[in-house]
């Protein structure tokens, strides 16, 4: 029997009380008021043999009452909980997730979590099971679980140990995400009944661990986290990164580059300094000068140093952990891109096609697209024809010019004809034109050419305007035709075509029904124009180069620079990398600084960074990781206090079950009645001296 | 005798008589009753008017110059009215906390003021000024004897007090009344004088040898004369508190010896002074009280009078 208020017993410490009060009556009795007593003289009490007896029956069965009550008021109850036996420790399955990112380069944090990983390893017995991954941008093996299933029982730890020193902190970003859910996953790979799967996660848990992955993942029953911070070193830490805009057209003046320096909100430093190094890492002119708040950004526009070649590198100079102070900047390259205009317009004249070619076409830091406007009947040099990537010829040609576009356009050129509202020579097709007001109803949105407007906001082309429009004859779909057939890309409201592709040898022949000079439509005017025309210049093969600015862990898009003959790849140690022609793309960029393809044509350079989340080290706010709904370890003495309140509640829930103390309770009334009954009797039978006379 | 002559009905039963609340009403109901009861009145015959002279000094008032006894006798005389030669009477009550004893449904205490009411009734209707002298350890209230309208009622409030007082002490009010009072009158006593009688024999002296006239009424219990209590009690005493466990079945036989012999003691004390000791049971009727009181003042000479008329002052 066991009770869930035992403090109550001492209750039972009052049936001293009518034991008391027994032994005082006796000497005790009521008073008779007299009006004199010099009278009497005292004489003392005698006291009958049954009284005493029944007394002391009575005095039994207050005492029992007394102690029925404590009893009720400790409700007892019957432990009859099935599982006594001590449960034994369960055998473990255990995943240590170990940070290797960029942050974990800063003081001894690395030793310190090798001394994390070495107390782990001490506290697993040799029935638990364990594996070691380590995680950066991805999730990699250090120790499987079957290699440590494979390891005999004393030399686990060691093997760990020795592969873990072969290894050092790298420059990812830290997917905490995706190492959480692989570590969960491994653990649930295999049924394992009865053993505690947990993951042990050593990591500095900076602000900038990645999580959103976790958002709809769900966290898998029974795997609970166990977290191993480190302690932060000492010192703040401000980040440098690239953010953008490295001009080096334009004027003096414009040639800059735009950084971002992050400091941390704990730090007590706000001065920086920023400075250009070269290859070498030598400074290159003096150190810029910038001020940051703790917890805030600085966004600062460097300028250029006139020094030849350009300097590669910008260093922060001010805080305490330097491994994310350099970053690598490389200027854009730039698409040099020629049209070739063939019209009878003057620039000048705003209701002519050229007025407005030259305005859409302007300079970008990616882009520059150079307009040679030349009147058809001037003879074309082959140097501009072979140089245009795109030619728009708004007028009829005369043959020999019209003869070189197609010959341009088969060796692998675009031009675009603007259908004349006169008919050209027997080979044009022929037109008819038609003075009534058109829109344009359907466009083919799956062509590249339309592909930039196909979202819902931007596909609506029913506000451009056409006044008059030439009609074009249909493509007819003959086999004599070149392998692709040509196809309408739009058509007017009055289903006669307005755009209509043709493909011719390597090239293409876009022929357009209604120009966008004044008299024809509203093209020009609309906001549709300069999109289109850019859009055009990419079909035509103008495109902007790739960027030339990439993080550590992404893929360097190598596959339109690859030769035949082999490009060799050199990266920022020094070591080469022969990339095949079918290689596609570079994923091995673990490393920051400026990677070199070189091969057939020009070098192409790329610059890979440190990811500017690896520079927010804060620590991550705590619950954090459970508001993603991970199930946390958070400290052992919670576990205790659970395990000691669910003890609690069932003790509750047994006793409530039971309720013993009614019958406790009932016993006591019933005592109660006995005594009160039997008192009555022995009054009765002894009657109490009354002070009033009858 | 007045008290051999014939009643027509019995006495008032106290049970009747005291289940009457009011003190005034019950002092009416027992002297009304008194009255009534006599067939005869032993008292005709006696003359209401002027009952003495009075020999003329000058500055006397000339208004009650009896000029019949001066055309006789050629001497100045004056009349000397009822209320001259009417009597002071002193009432002196026990009120303290022994007289709250009872073992019927009255006290010791209202029985005995129902006593002192109806001796006031009876002495006022007679014309007689009656005081009143309260006392438990020591005097309470001390009211001056007065023939006026309203001081019977005031003298009757002052007999409903309660009797609270912690002791009984007949010394201070006695010796009081000794000083205070000059001209000769009549002393009643009413207590149960249950406390030591050493002392008063001198007091008791002391008010004798000024003239006064002492009648004592002792007013028992039947109770505390019986002791007929069973079982082992513990005794309370009521003025002191003070506790005593008897077992009365043993002690009976020696309480009422020294009980007797304390009554006993006071009513001889009583005897050698002249006065008069009543002893009554609260069990018996007031009546027999009355009757006792009046034999004891025909004995001691006074005229008895018959509803005269309450008015103050003197008459031509």
């Amino acid at each position: 029997m066991s009770f869930l208020a035992p403090l109550f017993l001492l209750g039972g410490a009052a049936v001293a009380l009518p034991i008391l009060f027994h032994l005082v009556r006796r000497t005790t009795r009521e008073r008779t008021p007299f009006s004199s007593l010099m009278f009497l003289r005292p004489s003392p009490p005698r006291l009958s043999e049954r009284s005493r007896l029944e007394n002391l029956l009575l005095l039994l069965l207050r005492g029992l009452v007394v102690i029925l009550l404590a009893l009720g008021f400790a409700r007892p109850f019957f432990n009859r909980s099935a599982d006594q036996a001590p449960t034994p420790t369960p055998v473990r399955r255990v995943v240590l997730l170990i940070d290797q990112s960029a942050s974990m380069q800063r003081g001894n944090l690395w030793s310190e979590a090798r001394g994390k990983v070495r107390s782990v390893l001490r506290d697993l017995t040799s029935a638990d099971q364990a594996a070691v991954l380590l995680f950066a941008g991805d999730v990699g093996p250090l120790v499987s679980f079957a290699d440590w299933a494979a390891a005999p029982a004393g030399d686990r730890a060691g093997l760990v140990e020795g592969r873990l020193a072969a290894t050092t902190p790298g420059w990812g970003a830290t997917r905490l995400d995706q190492a959480l859910i692989r570590a969960a996953d491994l653990l649930t790979e295999e049924e394992a009944l009865g053993a505690q799967r947990e993951i042990v996660l050593i990591s500095d848990l900076q602000e900038g661990s990645r999580l959103n992955w976790l958002q709809p993942y769900a966290w898998p029953e029974g795997v609970v986290l166990k977290v191993e911070p480190l302690e932060p070193p000492a010192g703040s830490n401000a980040g440098l990164a690239y953010a953008g805009e490295l001009r080096t057209r334009g004027a003096a003046a414009d040639r800059s580059v735009r950084v971002r320096v992050t400091n941390d909100g704990a730090s007590r430093n706000e001065a920086f300094r920023l400075t250009w190094r070269d290859t070498d890492g030598n400074p290159v002119g003096e150190p810029v000068p910038l001020q940051a708040p703790p917890g805030q950004s600085r966004i600062v526009t460097l300028d250029l140093p006139d020094t030849s070649p350009l300097p590669r590198q910008i260093r922060l100079e001010g805080d305490d952990h330097p491994f994310d102070n350099t970053v690598h900047v490389l200027p854009p390259p730039v698409a040099e891109t020629t049209v070739l205009y063939l019209g009878d317009d003057v620039p000048a004249v705003s209701r002519g096609s050229l007025f407005f070619l030259e305005r859409a076409f302007q300079e970008t830091p990616r882009q520059v697209i150079r307009l040679l406007p030349r009147k058809p009947d001037e003879p074309l040099s082959p140097g501009d024809l072979a140089e245009a990537v795109l030619i728009i010829a708004t007028t009829i040609l005369p043959p020999a010019t019209q003869s070189a576009v197609e010959a341009r356009v088969a060796a692998g050129g675009t031009a675009l004809f603007v259908a004349p509202e006169a008919p050209a020579g027997p080979s044009s097709p022929p037109v008819g034109n038609a003075r009534k007001y058109a829109m344009l109803a359907e466009i083919d949105f799956q062509h590249p050419l339309f592909a930039p407007f196909a979202d819902p906001r931007f596909s609506d082309f029913t506000k451009i305007r056409f006044w008059q429009h030439r009609s074009l004859t249909e493509p007819e779909h003959s086999p004599s035709e070149s392998d692709s057939p040509a196809r309408v890309l739009a058509r007017f409201d009055d289903q006669s075509p307005a755009l209509i592709e043709a493909p011719q040898g390597r090239g293409r022949r876009l022929t357009l029904a209604s120009g966008w000079n004044a008299d024809d439509s509203t093209l020009a005017l609309s906001t549709k124009f300069v999109p289109l025309l850019y859009s055009l210049v990419d079909l035509a093969g103008g495109a902007p180069a790739a960027a030339s600015q990439y993080l550590i862990g992404d893929t360097l898009p190598l596959a339109s620079f690859v030769s035949p003959a082999g490009t060799t790849l050199r990266l920022p140690d020094g070591s080469e990398s022969v990339i095949d022609a079918d290689a596609g793309d570079f994923t091995g960029t673990i490393r920051r600084g400026v990677y070199r393809l070189e091969g057939a044509g020009k070098p192409v350079e790329f610059a890979v960074n440190l990811d500017p989340a690896e520079s927010r080290t804060a620590p991550l706010a705590v619950g954090e990781l459970e508001a993603f709904g991970v199930r946390e370890v958070a400290d052992p003495a919670r576990i205790v206090t659970n395990a000691r309140r669910e003890a609690q509640v069932q003790r509750g829930e047994l006793e409530a079950r039971q309720k013993l103390w009614r019958w406790l309770l009932a016993a006591a009334v019933g005592i109660l009645l006995l005594e009160t009954w039997l008192a009555g009797r022995a009054a009765r039978r002894n009657p109490e001296p009354e002070p009033a006379m009858p | 005798m007045p008290a051999a002559a014939a009643q027509s009905r019995p006495a008032l039963e106290p049970q009747v008589l005291m289940s009457i609340r009011d003190l005034e009403l019950r002092a009416r109901v027992v002297v009304e009753g008194f009255w009534s009861g006599l067939h005869r009145s032993p008292y005709h015959g006696f003359s209401v008017e002027f009952t003495e002279y009075r020999q003329y000094t000058p500055g006397d008032d000339v208004r009650y110059l009896d000029w019949r006894v001066f055309a006789r006798s050629d001497r100045y005389f004056l009349k000397r009215f009822e209320d001259e030669t009417n009597l002071r009477c002193h009432l002196i009550v026990d009120q303290s906390r022994s007289m709250t004893y009872r073992s019927l449904d009255w006290t010791k205490a209202e029985y005995a003021a129902t006593l002192a009411a109806t001796l006031a009734r009876l002495l006022d209707q007679q014309g007689d000024a009656v005081g009143l002298l309260t006392f438990d350890e020591g005097v309470r209230e001390y009211l001056p004897p007065r023939h006026r309208s309203g001081h019977l009622r005031r003298l009757l409030l002052m007999l409903e007090q309660p009797a609270t007082g912690r002791a009984t002490n007949l010394l201070p009010p006695l010796r009081r009344v000794a000083e205070i009072v000059r001209k000769r009158g009549l002393m009643v006593v009413i207590s149960d004088f249950l406390a030591p009688l050493d002392d008063l024999e001198q007091v008791l002296t002391q008010i004798a040898a000024r003239g006064h006239e002492l009648i004592v009424f002792q007013v028992l219990d039947p109770a505390e004369v019986t002791f007929e209590l069973r079982g082992t009690t513990v005794f309370e005493d009521l003025e002191s508190g003070r506790t005593l466990t008897v077992d009365p079945a043993a002690t009976r036989k020696d309480y009422q010896r020294q009980l007797e012999a304390h009554c006993a003691q006071l009513a001889l004390m009583c005897r050698r002074l002249g006065g008069t000791h009543i002893r009554l049971g609260t069990d018996q009727p007031l009546e027999l009280a009355l009757y006792d009181f009046l034999r004891s003042r025909l004995r001691a000479g006074r005229v008895i009078r018959r509803n005269v008329r309450a008015s103050a002052g003197g008459r031509g």
